[in-house]
């Protein structure tokens, strides 16, 4: 089983591409082959192949054993299984433990701070924040469009000379469902990054 | 209450232009082609006036912008029936139709007089912003350009409507009507032209009140109104109040006190013209 999420990239990337199915079917038929075999079998590119088989031997699919015969040494690869598994839990991309608690910060719009709000149309919350970083030609623009929960979350964000609030209460206040929170933190932790949400000491 | 005033005194001549307008123009006209092409032009401005006021009370329906529209007509109509001759010893002779004109102009303008006294064809923009910020303290850096939510409350929609109305006809606000919302505007006196004939106006970066049909109140204070006030201002309960002094004047209106809307306002003590 494929777990580890670098492996799934890697396993992503070559399974896309379009000899990879016929280069499955090969290992599957063959006890074991090399990769010139299934190079000179499918017309293909040694290197081509030794990469594909690589890449599945890095992610567990196969395993390869070296061969000596009248010639340098060499690999053989064989499928491990006829399954394919891959098993991911997507919470585990989330920020680790100690962001997850931002929730217990007070927070509040800092001043000055080099940002705009757009607001959606005949709504009372924002669609897109637009955050200025740098001075002169070094200026850049980053526009971050917020989903509704977010952009209610900053509509309700304490102005910069207002009592810090904490994440919950300002959830309260705009009506946000606690199954936002995560969403909320992010947007949180990512305008505390640009310096435009300040931290109570 | 004896309030202290915090926005800087106006000195704006906007709202006099229309007048400096039709004095200079037909004063131009008239010595460069005699008296006839100027009393001519007046009277040319004047009804093109008369037609701008008829668009003011139809926004409005405003007793103020009634008064001037007839005002304006009679005026023109007095310029048309004068009988002007220019080859006798007097200039103008004054038609039995120029004489009753000129009484109901004269009538007319007694009654302009009045209304400029009682402040009832004034925009109250100025005496909202400084109610606004009657009992807000001075603070540093703390501007932002963003909508302040200061309330929710319950309420029917027809019931803003109506508000909306009652503030619109006392020259307090320009409303703007939107799906989910109406968005008060405070319009100052002297700055009401683009409001009452700007057919695309950018109503969003002014200040403003608006009130949800969800019963959400929120406020927001535009970064050149809000310069305009002598010092910085804690903008935070600057908009706060802002938001409340409406909360407050619905509740007056919501009890059939809307006389109370209009003393508050009269409380402030800004000029007739400012």
């Amino acid at each position: 089983m494929i777990s580890d999420f670098s492996k799934i990239k890697i396993f992503g990337s070559y399974i896309s591409k379009d000899y990879s199915e016929e280069l499955l079917r090969l290992l599957h038929l063959y006890m074991d082959i090399s990769a010139s075999e299934a190079a000179s079998r499918l017309d293909m590119h040694i290197k081509t192949v030794q990469d594909f088989f690589d890449a599945m031997f890095d992610v567990g699919l196969l395993d390869k054993k070296e061969v000596y015969e009248s010639k340098r040494p060499y690999y053989r690869y064989t499928l491990k299984s006829n399954w394919i598994n891959l098993e991911y839990d997507i919470s585990k991309l989330l920020p680790d433990e100690k962001q997850i608690n931002n929730g217990d910060i007070f927070i509040r719009e800092k001043k000055n701070a080099n940002v705009r709000y757009t607001t959606a149309r005949s709504k009372l919350f924002f669609s897109t924040v637009t955050i200025w970083t740098g001075r002169g030609r070094e200026a850049e623009e980053k526009k971050v469009s917020l989903t509704t929960a977010q952009g209610k979350f900053l509509f309700n964000l304490p102005f910069p000379n207002a009592e810090f609030a904490s994440v919950p209460s300002i959830m309260k206040k705009a009506e946000v469902p606690e199954e936002h929170k995560s969403e909320i933190l992010d947007i949180v932790n990512l305008l505390i990054e640009y310096k435009i949400i300040e931290i109570k000491e | 209450m004896i309030y202290i005033l915090k926005l800087k005194p106006d000195r704006d001549i906007t709202g006099l232009l229309p007048i400096i307008f039709c004095l200079l123009i037909p004063a131009l006209v008239g010595a460069l082609m005699g008296p006839v092409a100027g009393f001519s032009t007046m009277a040319g401005i004047i009804f093109i006036y008369s037609f701008f006021c008829i668009f003011a009370v139809y926004r409005t329906k405003s007793i103020g912008y009634i008064v001037l529209t007839c005002y304006m007509f009679s005026m023109f109509l007095y310029i048309l029936s004068l009988d002007i001759n220019i080859y006798s010893g007097r200039l103008i002779y004054q038609t039995p139709e120029s004489k009753f004109f000129l009484f109901t102009s004269f009538f007319l303008a007694l009654w302009m007089l009045y209304l400029t006294f009682t402040k009832k064809n004034k925009w109250r923009g100025r005496e909202i912003l400084e109610l606004a910020a009657c009992k807000v303290e001075e603070g540093i850096n703390t501007y932002t350009d963003r909508p302040r939510p200061v309330n929710k409350m319950e309420f029917q929609r027809e019931e803003v409507e109506y508000f909306a109305k009652f503030l619109v006809k006392s020259l307090i606000i320009m409303p703007y009507y939107e799906q989910e919302r109406i968005l008060f505007v405070p319009v100052r006196n002297g700055h009401e032209y683009p409001y009452l004939f700007g057919s695309n106006i950018n109503y969003w970066n002014k200040t403003w009140v608006a009130f949800d049909f969800d019963g959400n109140i929120s406020a927001h204070i535009s970064k050149n109104d809000y310069l305009d006030y002598k010092k910085n201002l804690e903008f935070d309960p600057l908009c706060e109040e802002l938001g409340k002094l409406f909360v407050e004047f619905f509740e007056y209106f919501r009890q059939g006190e809307e006389v109370r809307i209009i003393d508050k306002l009269n409380e402030v003590k800004v000029g007739y013209f400012s």
